[in-house]
């Protein structure tokens, strides 16, 4: 590895299509009863990592399934490498690394050997390679599969998918319920590809890895991306705002644009927001409210903004903040009953 | 204790488990059922009479197979999904665990039984054949299935995956008959075991195998179910030291680069070596068993039994079929374990490599063994197991190269199919005896094409190859269902499909004709009662045509054969006259019933009679003429009522042997001087009869529509034609004019009858003079005969022959060389009317000739 | 030097970044002229994303504290201590103004908050050492 600073490239999600490793637009996969993905619109660049977070059952596994061309979508199109996965899949998906979270490998075969059969598929150089990341990650070479614990098999499935030195690796939960140590090698080899100048995707439910890792990041709930965008703007631009008031009946009035309010909760006198795009002069008009004794603000980290996106939709917030047009990254609310 | 509820619940777990297998070997039996239906609709064939015995002997393996099928479903199965873990951690007592499923399995088993026995009691009222398997008793055989039931579930506690133990019940299942042959060998025992009551194939002794198997499940079970024992942790499994101290691939010779080929070749041999390995096994020892045989046979070495080398056959073809399905099981269920095959779809490894390779391993492997067994066979000069089916050299092909292919073929096709590879191996070689049956059916009674069959054959390839890559990403969508389900229906509509367009577009009998002849008066035919004249001194009875034989050749009656004569002249003539007299009084006995074809010889006989008597006649140095003129009149008297009374049957033969007398008569009628010779009113009746044309021409519709309706009832021949000799000058199908008949030809032969009624019908119609020449064409290709039209002219002179020996009559059936009807509207007819018309003119002279001494002239 | 990043405490990454690199600067765990190590170690090193790293020296850079030299890597400017030490005073002056705005809100009077602080600073008086490696491992929170 070289002590050279590397210049990175450009890590904001608005770049032109044309550089993109992967460019979705409108996706859409309907499966007889359910609709897994609703309309998604994504752009991923290289050198960057894209986190994608979601419930379980959000969709974020049939996004992937449909970029390695497994899935077949019933509408929309997405790119990778500048290819269409419903034709090139096999190309895609030879360019591509990829890591599941309960990686299919021959457990008859010893771990030299797996890394020797794959190495059959692709160029020369992916052998030493392999062996290299092996033995970087401590797992022995002779021993079979089947004997190897949870987390080596993750590092062997791991190494398997980087060692051809892929333009895109694609994580789907691969560190669910491995050991720290092992999500730690997981969080290296990902930053080293970033370094490198490659694009990970990662979709996780590590909140806190992701928010060390991730440049870019999408909340999919229902098919829908709730909120997108680069991490740090996401952050500086959320705060939860505690308000505390003499009246725990009355009422408070909307915010004033820009702000949106993306979840609520209410006990006693305190009131709790999780809001998007509050600023001075909001906070301003919010202690000048009668009634109101204290308003703190702070910065709302990721887990929250997590929780409030995908639990905030179930709640009327049509009163807690003024009405604005809508587009795709802002949260659409929901009807439903009025939390108390 | 268990509570009632939980048991219950665990009763339906294991019920629900064996579902599929519980019902998918049904279903193919029920469809095998479908093809023999369908195969004995050709009654009283051998071909119904072998495949019902062979079903017969599906029908009693068929539980069998459940059995089989039953310790990798119930237990294997929940050994590598690992939900046996978690039933051990549920508060259920092993022992619970372990007689549920048992029981299960046992009580899916009598069901089995009960579907089983009455299927095979329909089969084998076609089964004549004597099959080893018919003799056993059906007791032995539900003991049978009970003792693989229980040895199978033994063997899946004890073995670590399921496919292995499968492989190793195959041993299992043959050893109670193995262990008593040896016995028999080995001296001490050897007295004893001799002892017919201690044949494993009694149900007693069966029955203690059966329960040395409970032990052994209930042991192993109880181990498996129990403790994990200290030692029992990973096996084999290195310590970290052991690690460093191994460098692999210098040990394996792994440095080396490797092409994707050659990776896809070695990690499918390596996985699955075990089931390789095995059917290797059970193949060589299927051949090594057939020389068994031949030395058991031979009676050399050991003495064998017989009832074991009777049985051994059984056992070499189970042995043979399985191991030919599992080679084309494991080609796709190899992968299918376990979701292996996503390693290769998650790299983006092309499916079409993927698929050459797994064949490219097993097909080769598959003929290298069934050349070793081939060659068993050959070495094999004592028949013992039917091998003189194979007769011709296109049976020798479908037996030995086309049936082991398609089994291979079925069975990897089912493999993709299915998703679990115990299931598939089970199903597996069911859906191949389906697939070669179907085959065999296609083959002989559909007659389809031999490319059409080929087509077929390589089908279950095509549709792997295709479904491939859909199959590998488990996307398992429209495309892929679509293209299976469109071979399916392709594999078993294909081969119909000439069946189909013969029955389309043959063109039968027209409705039209149809309809007039329902409509034609029958009255006064209904009952078809023919006499026969015999030549014998026997009594006459009447006789109603029984079969296809009694037409032709043969008299209606056993009779003592001709003495040979020993007469002197005077004798014979003497001989000749009481001949002729005891012809007659049949004639007048019999009433106006009409005379049978086989009356040919007597027919024949007069007519030699009265040729004789004619020529003698017109010798001017015979001495008694006027006796000669006698027996000429007599002779030509009863010829005349002969071929009138023939006129009377409703069938054709008779109908054309009548138009023979008549020309015949009509020739005599034309000699010089017939008028005085027969005399003046007999000639002018005789001629009148000859040419009434009019109820020639009834009697000929009246035939054409009898025959039809007889033929259309019963099949068996028209209008005294065998149809079997009809003139269908193409053949169908492989194996040509098979001897099962086929559908297809039964379809082609009766279409191509009813177009020949239908000229048949116009000819009969046809005016006297009209031209007919189209429609004798027609009759006769239909019959196979070149239609000859010389002589049909206006010159009544000529008549219409086809073939010289006609008329000299050699065998009865030369004339048959003729085409039906050849002599309808022909010239003859003709000239009889004109003679007809001539006499009557000359009513008032003929009046006046009396008796004439023709030799003054 | 050792950094110790925490994500969810409200400051973002790379600002914590530059802050720990201003201290490190200030109590002379960071000798002007000292390398760096290369943005690819560090993100490695901390499980960070190397462009958040990338901005917060691209953030050093212009401030002056880091100086890019070519074939080499980032090395500590020369005159980045002054700077340092200016930076690092004016954030304990911004938390002393949180932590007495505290004090005042919770109806403290100025002159019990100046007795606080004048109680704390003669009990503190000798006991702390100077120039001691203190990390800013609690929470630097902009609000209490």
């Amino acid at each position: 590895m070289s002590d050279r600073c590397q210049p990175i490239v450009n890590t904001t999600t608005d770049r032109p299509p044309a550089d993109a490793v992967i460019s979705i637009h409108d996706l859409c996969v309907s499966f007889p009863g359910c609709d897994a993905l609703r309309g998604v619109d994504l752009q991923v660049g290289s050198g960057m990592v894209f986190a994608l977070l979601g419930e379980n059952g959000a969709g974020k596994t049939t996004l992937i399934r449909c970029l390695t061309g497994f899935q077949q979508p019933s509408s929309g199109n997405c790119t990778v490498l500048g290819l269409d996965p419903a034709r090139d899949s096999l190309a895609i998906r030879r360019r591509v690394g990829y890591v599941s979270d309960a990686p299919a490998l021959y457990d008859w075969m010893r771990v030299g050997e797996i890394g020797w059969f794959a190495a059959g598929f692709y160029e020369l150089g992916f052998l030493e390679r392999y062996r290299d990341l092996v033995g970087h990650y401590q797992v022995p070479e002779a021993r079979k599969i089947k004997h190897l614990s949870k987390g080596q098999r993750a590092k062997v499935a791991l190494a398997l998918a980087l060692a051809h030195d892929p333009e895109l690796l694609i994580l789907d939960e691969p560190t669910s319920g491995l050991d720290p140590l092992v999500r730690r090698e997981f969080l290296e080899s990902m930053l080293d590809r970033v370094a490198t100048g490659r694009a990970v995707l990662l979709s996780s439910h590590q909140i806190s890895e992701v928010e060390r890792v991730a440049d870019s990041v999408a909340i999919l709930h229902q098919g829908r991306f709730r909120i997108s965008g680069n991490l740090q703007e996401l952050r500086a631009d959320t705060q939860e705002v505690l308000v505390s008031q003499d009246d725990p009946l009355a009422a408070l009035p909307p915010l004033p644009p820009p702000a949106v309010v993306l979840s609520y909760q209410g006990e006693g006198r305190q009131r709790r927001f999780i809001v998007r795009g509050l600023d001075q002069a909001g906070a301003q008009s919010l202690r000048s409210q009668p009634g109101v004794t204290e308003v703190k603000t702070r910065n709302a980290n990721l887990e929250e903004l997590f929780a409030a996106c995908v639990r905030g939709t179930g709640q009327n917030l049509h009163h807690l903040s003024s009405p604005l047009p809508s587009s795709s990254s802002r949260v659409q609310p929901q009807s439903g009953s009025k939390r108390s | 204790m268990i509570n009632q509820p939980s048991l219950r619940r665990l009763w339906w777990k294991e019920l629900r488990q064996l579902l599929p297998l519980a019902l998918m070997i049904p279903m193919l039996m029920l469809l095998l059922l479908g093809i023999v239906a369908l195969t004995s609709i050709n009654q009283g064939n051998r071909w119904g009479q072998t495949i019902a015995s062979f079903f017969m002997g599906l029908c009693l393996g068929m539980p069998c197979l459940f059995s089989v099928g039953f310790g990798g479903v119930a237990i294997g199965q929940e050994k590598e999904t690992r939900t046996l873990g978690w039933l051990r951690s549920l508060p259920l007592a092993p022992a619970t665990v372990i007689w549920v499923k048992l029981a299960a399995g046992l009580a899916i088993l009598v069901a089995m039984w009960i579907i089983a026995i009455p299927l095979s009691l329909v089969a084998s009222r076609g089964a004549t054949t004597e099959m080893p398997w018919n003799d056993r008793g059906l007791a032995t055989w539900i003991i049978y299935s009970i003792y693989i039931l229980v040895i199978g579930a033994a063997l899946a506690w004890y073995c670590k995956s399921a496919v292995v133990s499968l492989l190793a019940l195959v041993p299992a299942a043959i050893v109670p008959l193995f262990t008593w042959e040896w016995a028999r060998q080995w001296q001490p025992l050897a007295a004893f075991a001799s002892d017919d009551r201690w044949n494993p194939w009694q149900p007693g002794t069966l029955a203690a195998f059966v329960v040395i198997a409970f032990g052994l499940q209930w042991r192993w079970g109880r181990r498996e179910l129990g403790q994990a024992a200290a030692s029992a942790g990973w096996p084999g499994d290195p310590s970290v030291a052991g690690d460093s101290a191994r460098p692999w691939d210098v040990q394996a010779g792994y440095s080396l680069p490797q092409t994707a080929t050659a990776s896809l070749l070695w990690q499918f041999a390596k996985q699955n070596r075990s089931v390789l390995a095995g059917c290797s096994g059970m193949l060589l020892l299927a051949s090594a068993l057939v020389l068994v045989i031949a030395r058991g046979a031979g009676g050399g070495g050991a003495s064998w039994s017989a009832m074991f080398i009777d049985g051994l056959p059984v056992l070499i073809g189970a042995l043979v079929w399985l191991a030919t399905c599992w080679l084309g099981v494991v080609v796709f269920q190899g992968d299918a374990n376990q979701q292996r095959i996503r390693f290769l779809a998650d790299r983006g490894v092309s499916p079409r490599l993927t698929w050459w390779a797994r064949h490219a391993i097993a097909l080769p492997l598959l003929t290298v063994l069934w050349f070793v067994f081939g060659g068993a066979l050959a070495s094999v000069t004592v028949s013992h197991a039917g091998r003189g089916a194979a007769d011709d050299g296109w049976l020798a092909v479908l037996l030995w190269g086309a049936a082991p292919l398609l089994a291979y073929l079925a069975s990897q096709w089912t493999a993709q199919v299915l998703r679990t590879p115990i299931l598939a191996a089970i199903v597996g070689p069911l859906a191949a005896v389906l697939a070669v049956s179907y085959m065999g059916f296609a083959a002989f009674l559909l007659q389809a094409p031999a490319a059409l069959l080929v087509v077929c054959l390589l089908l279950p390839l095509v549709i792997t190859y295709l479904a491939m890559p859909a199959w590998m990403d488990r996307r398992f969508g429209r495309g892929y269902w679509g293209i299976q389900w469109g071979g399916f229906c392709l594999f078993f509509g294909l081969p119909a499909i000439p069946l189909l367009l013969t029955w389309m577009l043959t063109p039968g009998i027209s409705r039209e004709v149809e309809r007039q002849m329902s409509r034609w008066d029958r009255s006064g035919n209904v009952n078809y009662s023919p006499v026969e004249l015999a030549l014998g001194s026997r009594p006459v009875t009447e006789m109603i045509l029984e079969s296809l034989e009694q037409a032709w050749g043969d008299q209606l009656g056993d009779g003592p054969a001709p003495e040979p004569p020993t007469k002197t002249w005077d004798d014979l003539q003497a001989h000749h006259e009481q001949t002729v007299q005891a012809l007659a009084q049949q004639l007048r006995r019999s009433g106006t019933h009409p005379v049978h074809a086989s009356s040919w010889r007597a027919i024949e006989f007069l007519k030699s009679y009265a040729q004789l008597s004619r020529l003698s006649i017109s010798d001017p140095t015979a001495a008694v003429a006027a006796e000669d003129l006698r027996r000429y009149r007599d002779a030509i008297a009863l010829l005349s009522t002969i071929a009138q009374r023939m006129r009377g049957s409703v069938r054709l033969v008779e109908q054309d042997l009548a138009d023979r007398l008549e020309i015949w008569l009509l020739a005599e009628m034309l000699q010089p001087q017939a008028r005085q010779t027969v005399g003046g009113e007999r000639y002018a009746k005789l001629v009148a009869s000859l040419g009434d044309w009019q109820s020639r021409k009834q009697a000929r519709q009246t035939a054409v529509a009898e025959s039809w309706r007889s033929f259309d009832h019963r099949q068996s021949d028209f209008g005294g034609y065998d149809k079997d000799k009809l003139g269908l000058d193409q053949t169908y199908g492989i194996v040509g004019r098979s001897p099962a008949g086929g559908l297809r030809t039964d379809v082609r032969s009766k279409r191509m009858l009813g177009a020949t009624v239908n000229d048949l019908w116009a000819l009969a119609e046809a005016d006297p003079h009209s031209d007919v020449r189209d429609s004798l064409q027609r009759i006769a290709a239909a019959w196979g005969t070149a239609p000859a039209y010389y002589g049909l002219a206006d010159n009544p002179a000529y008549f219409r022959c086809e073939d010289a020996s006609v008329f000299t009559c050699q065998r009865i059936d030369s004339w048959h060389g003729g085409a039906i009807a050849s002599q309808w509207n022909a010239g003859w007819e003709r000239q009889a009317a004109v003679l007809a018309e001539a006499a009557s003119a000359m009513k008032a002279d003929l009046k006046q000739d009396l008796e004439v001494s023709p030799a003054k002239d | 030097m050792f950094f110790s990043i925490d994500p969810s405490n409200g400051v973002a990454i790379y600002e914590q970044v530059v802050r720990q690199v201003k201290f490190a600067v200030a109590e002379g765990t960071l000798r002007p002229g000292q390398l760096l190590p290369s943005v690819r170690g560090l993100s490695g090193q901390l499980a960070i994303n190397p462009n958040t790293i990338h901005r917060a020296f691209q953030q050093l850079q212009a401030e002056g504290i880091l100086l890019s030299q070519r074939g080499v890597g980032l090395t500590v400017a020369q005159a980045a201590l002054p700077l340092c030490l200016e930076a690092r005073q004016q954030l304990i002056s911004e938390r002393l103004r949180g932590v007495l705005a505290e004090a005042l809100h919770a109806g403290l009077s100025c002159a019990q908050v100046a007795d606080l602080v004048s109680g704390q600073l003669a009990a503190l008086e000798g006991k702390v050492p100077t120039v001691a490696s203190d990390p800013e491992t609690a929470a630097t929170e902009d609000s209490s």
